[in-house]
């Protein structure tokens, strides 16, 4: 299987003028095409850091990263822009979908920034096949805050997935949200892996870090304990 | 307390940018109004430092002619001199007149302000003297004892301090004076004839300049003026003055009964308290200087105001915890408070050393037009003034930073998604904000950026005649009896000799400089009632040349014009083309009265002097060969000095001094004094307007950012690269800042198009370039405000402008 995540001895330092926290300690992972993997802990943990770097909106300390076959540990601003844009796509906790703009055009966000030179016709065919794969064709013109939570959830899925990425990231994706709309997400989640979608998923949650094939536990920036099942191609060295 | 104190100083101090910013700024804008209300209540409040200062008057004598009209306030030296002796409504009163006159018995020969009193004047003052004594009563009127009264300045500036000064001789028009005394240096003399004139040395009433005056009743001479301390009276000032006007009144009509022109004419005296005459008319001047100063303060809080925005905001984490710990709103200001206490305490005491360097400014250069400015000094008032600024700035800004918060939102925001809405302003604030900030600055730097190129294009403007390396030379005559023209005669002819005989100079001028005033010269066309009314100068055969002003046609004056004294006369060209438009005006012929015909012999290209916008009709007559009054080029590079001239003279003639000699340069150099003024302080507005804009813009810019920034965050979380985030915001910000402009544009068009003419033809001198040049400028300034904070935020790791949205 094709290896998409590969962090090696990746370890991250914040230091204050008093004091040095070690957020990950020579972290050592790697995740194939196709993969889900939770990562939990308890708060501070670092699991969150951890998911910044494999996202590319911060770098490690120590350590390499090969994304996709390229090394992206050291990119400048407008390279690392180029390969959250074509190979990541985010899910937050809190959606930060933009207020001011409609679903459909919080959608199309990350094609417009896209070195893909796309027609109009073709961001809009792309966007609401996106937006009716998450049920919210019907939505496109809404503004985000005429959304309930779960259906704002959705179109950052939409959006994550409008760009067809290598690797879904997803920060706490039900946190937000009442366990309904939480369970909805969630199936949706699975539904995406079981159509080839590759996720890598923070959560504190132990009832949906199951939805993942393997299940990994941090603490103290260390991964302490790994549940995969067994025919997963996740390899995981502490 | 001690917390809170602590606490505050530590945030004070956290940002030293931030507090280098607000201290810069609102320490210019308070030390401006500082300087402006300690002056307001030196001049509209403050009484002047006189024993019973408001019992002193002085009599204006206002003459009224047969029609009624009234004419002119000035006394007649024996009326003056009459009303001293005889009046009874004062009960303490003194003669006082000013003059200028050349020290001869020091070898550099000063040229001395004058004051000439009777013995009552240092008593009016309530003066006690540094050295020696005053005039005593035995010393009064028509004593004739030449003794002298050093002002301090004199004391140190001439004399050096000299403690043996008292009993020295200081030498006037021929006359000895004894030193008796020395002022101290806090004497403060009422500038009661003009303002920023101050006298350097007080000689008895006796040996005034207009004593030659003292039998002409029919003539007035405005320097002669009467103070007094009114005596106790169950009368009232309009009674009194009811009654000194009958009295003089009286008195001129008897002594004028034989001059027919004043058949009908009156005169009323008033009485003006001493206070008003010292003053003058500038409340007006005040008042506008306060709403300046306190407009520039408004601008510069506004400013402040967007800083302060940007700093709550982003403390909006520590306010949440302060509330969720059950901190109530009054806690939160009173936090603020003594934060922003510490900052604008900061501020006030920049703001009070700067008016200090204020004071300094004003005492030396706007003496001349601001009365009592020698008094300005920081006291009780300036600290008062300043004080209360910072409470009030204080309570401002803390009401304005804690309305911001709500603090409902507040104490949820830890709990909720934490987006902040516990403190913030509405987009449409920030909004109106900037667009109030770009317009007024526009509109502020239009005017100071069209005020300094007025100013410089004055200054610049070429003057048509030359006059580096060369000095004005006046001379005055040290004798108690004028001496008669052909006696001057040699003397002056010897001179030019012995100064054309010294190699330093080139060429010598018998002639008005250029830069002197003319004298009105009004005249007919002979034969023709057509009336003008030219300024005249009398000028010596090579004026011309000398100053290098073109001939255009006919001739100038010969030597023998001028020895002749011919009855001759060179125009300019302005008036050559209103006497001949199409021709040539050579050989007019004018009327100077009593059949005095003059012909025109040539004309000459106009000149223009420095600080004039315009050039007025001129002529030029001969100067008479006893004229004391030269022009003195010297080679390129040398000079000589007064010294030396006196030296010269003296060697001709003992009479003779020097009463004034100074380059032209520095002649042109104080009369565009206003233009080097409005000079210095527009570009020192525009750049204080420019760091203020500055600091206004990127407190809204940056608070705008801080409020996008989770949205920052995402844009670049999905791939938008630095330049996709530089274009959105800026193009954001241009749309709103490009409203602000065109709204100033549309403002200076009306303005154009509505005020008066003088206004709108200075507006309209290069308007379109003004306009460019400032909206380029506030274009620059925007991108800057705005760039700086993105730069921040974009190059740091996207997950730190995320993190406040997790």
């Amino acid at each position: 299987m094709k290896e998409i995540i590969k962090l090696t001895g990746i370890s991250k330092k914040f230091e204050t003028e008093f004091m040095e926290t070690h957020a990950l300690d020579s972290l050592d992972l790697t995740i194939y095409e196709g993969d889900y993997v939770s990562i939990s802990g308890p708060s501070g943990c670092g699991k969150s850091t951890l998911l910044s770097i494999i996202g590319l909106l911060d770098s490690p300390t120590e350590g390499s990263y090969i994304l996709d076959g390229e090394d992206v540990t050291t990119l400048s601003v407008n390279r690392e822009a180029e390969f959250r844009n074509k190979n990541i796509g985010f899910i937050f906790q809190s959606f930060n979908l933009i207020d001011d703009m409609s679903v459909h055009d919080n959608v199309a966000l990350p094609l417009r920034y896209s070195s893909e030179e796309l027609t109009e016709q073709q961001v809009s065919e792309k966007v609401q096949h996106y937006l009716s794969l998450v049920g919210l064709e019907h939505r496109a013109m809404h503004k985000p805050n005429q959304l309930s939570g779960g259906q704002q959830q959705r179109v950052a899925i939409a959006r994550a997935l409008v760009n067809s990425p290598s690797i879904l990231l997803v920060d706490e994706p039900t946190g937000n949200l009442d366990s309904k709309s939480g369970d909805t997400i969630m199936k949706l989640l699975d539904e995406l892996n079981k159509n080839g979608s590759t996720i890598c998923m923070v959560t504190h949650d132990t009832t949906y870090a199951r939805y993942a094939k393997t299940q990994l536990h941090l603490l103290d920036g260390k991964i302490v304990e790994q549940n995969a099942e067994p025919e997963r191609q996740l390899e995981v060295a502490v | 307390m001690k917390f809170l104190l602590t606490r505050a100083w530590h945030n004070a101090m956290k940002s030293s940018s931030f507090l280098a910013v607000v201290v810069t700024t609102l320490g210019f804008s308070l030390s401006a109004l500082l300087c402006v209300l300690t002056l307001a209540y030196l001049i509209l409040v403050e009484p002047l430092p006189y024993p019973d200062q408001e019992k002193l008057y002085r009599v204006d004598h206002h003459l009224t002619n047969h029609e009624g009209k009234s004419e002119i306030n000035a006394f007649t030296y024996p009326g003056l001199v009459d009303f001293y002796k005889n009046q009874t409504e004062f009960s303490l009163g003194a003669m006082v007149t000013y003059g200028k006159d050349v020290l001869t018995s020091l070898p550099e020969q000063p040229t001395l302000n004058t004051g000439y009193v009777t013995p009552e004047w240092f008593q009016l003052l309530g003066t006690s003297l540094a050295l020696g004594r005053g005039f005593t009563e035995e010393e009064g009127l028509e004593s004739f004892i030449p003794q002298a009264v050093l002002t301090h300045k004199t004391w140190m500036d001439v004399y050096g301090g000299d403690s043996e000064i008292l009993d020295k001789t200081v030498s006037f028009s021929g006359v000895n004076f004894k030193v008796i005394g020395v002022l101290p240096e806090t004497f403060v003399e009422p500038e009661i004839y003009e303002v920023g004139r101050q006298v350097d040395i007080w000689l008895p009433w006796d040996y005034n300049l207009s004593s030659g005056m003292h039998f002409l009743w029919g003539n007035i001479n405005p320097m002669l003026m009467y103070v007094g301390r009114l005596a106790e009276s169950d009368q009232g000032v309009k009674a009194i003055e009811r009654s000194v006007s009958m009295y003089i009144n009286d008195t001129w009509q008897e002594k004028n009964a034989h001059v027919e022109y004043y058949n009908g004419w009156s005169i009323d005296a008033r009485l003006t308290p001493l206070a008003d005459v010292v003053t003058g008319d500038v409340g007006s001047i005040i008042y506008l200087l306060i709403i300046g100063a306190v407009g520039l303060l408004i601008i510069a809080c506004a400013n402040i105001t967007n800083v302060f925005i940007s700093r709550t905001a982003n403390n909006g984490q520590n306010l949440a915890i302060s509330a969720s710990l059950g901190a109530k709103p009054r806690d939160i200001f009173r936090q603020y408070f003594i934060e922003y206490g510490i900052i604008i305490g900061f501020s006030i005491t920049f703001a009070l050393l700067l008016s200090y360097f204020g004071f300094v400014l004003i005492q030396n250069h706007l003496a001349d037009i601001l009365p009592r400015a020698g008094e300005l000094q920081i006291n009780f008032t300036t600290i008062v003034c300043a004080l209360l600024l910072a409470v009030l700035l204080t309570s401002i800004f803390a009401l304005f930073s804690v309305k911001m918060i709500n603090y409902g939102a507040l104490k949820t925001m830890l709990q909720s998604s934490g987006k902040g809405r516990g403190v913030q302003v509405s987009k449409g604030v920030r909004t109106q904000l900037m667009f109030l900030q770009v317009a007024v600055v526009s509109i502020l730097i239009f005017a100071n950026i069209s005020l300094f190129k007025n100013a410089m294009e004055v200054m610049n403007k070429p003057t048509g005649f030359e006059y580096q390396d060369t000095k004005y030379l006046i001379l005055s005559i040290s004798a108690p009896e004028f001496p008669m023209p052909h006696e001057i005669i040699p003397v002056m002819d010897e001179l030019k000799s012995e100064l054309l005989a010294l190699p330093e100079v080139k060429d010598v001028s018998q002639s008005a400089s250029p830069l002197s005033g003319f004298r009105i010269l009004a005249t007919t066309l002979a034969g023709e009632s057509t009336r003008y009314t030219p300024q005249n100068k009398w000028v010596g055969d090579n004026y011309f040349s000398f100053i290098g002003q073109e001939l255009i046609d006919g001739r100038t004056f010969s030597d023998v014009d001028i020895r002749d004294r011919n009855s001759v006369v060179v125009i300019n060209e302005q008036f050559a083309r209103e006497l001949a438009p199409e021709g040539s005006a050579v050989g007019t012929k004018f009327d100077y009265g009593n059949n005095d015909i003059h012909t025109v012999i040539g004309v000459v290209k106009g000149v223009a002097i420095p600080g004039e916008s315009d050039i007025p009709i001129r002529s030029y007559r001969p100067a008479p060969e006893s004229f004391t009054s030269l022009m003195v080029k010297f080679n390129p590079g040398q000079d000589v000095s007064k010294e030396k001239v006196a030296e010269v003279l003296s060697e001709i003639d003992k009479l003779y001094a020097v009463f004034y000699f100074d380059p032209l340069e520095s002649i042109v150099a104080k009369r565009l004094f206003a233009q080097t003024m409005t000079t210095v302080v527009t570009a020192f507005l525009a750049c204080l307007l420019f760091v203020l804009a500055g600091v206004g813009l990127y407190g809204v810019l940056s608070y705008n950012l801080h409020m996008r920034r989770a949205e920052i965050g995402t844009r670049m979380a999905i791939g938008a690269k630095v330049s996709d985030i530089l274009k959105m915001i800026l193009k954001n910000t241009f749309s709103v800042a490009g409203f602000g402009m065109g709204f100033a544009v549309l403002v200076v068009i009306f303005a154009y198009l509505n005020v008066p003419g003088d206004i709108a033809e200075f507006l309209g001198g290069d308007m379109v370039l003004d306009l460019f040049i400032t909206l380029l400028v506030i274009s620059v300034l925007t991108f800057i405000a705005c760039y700086l904070p993105l730069r921040a935020m974009v190059y740091k790791p996207v997950i730190s402008n995320l993190q406040d949205n997790q």
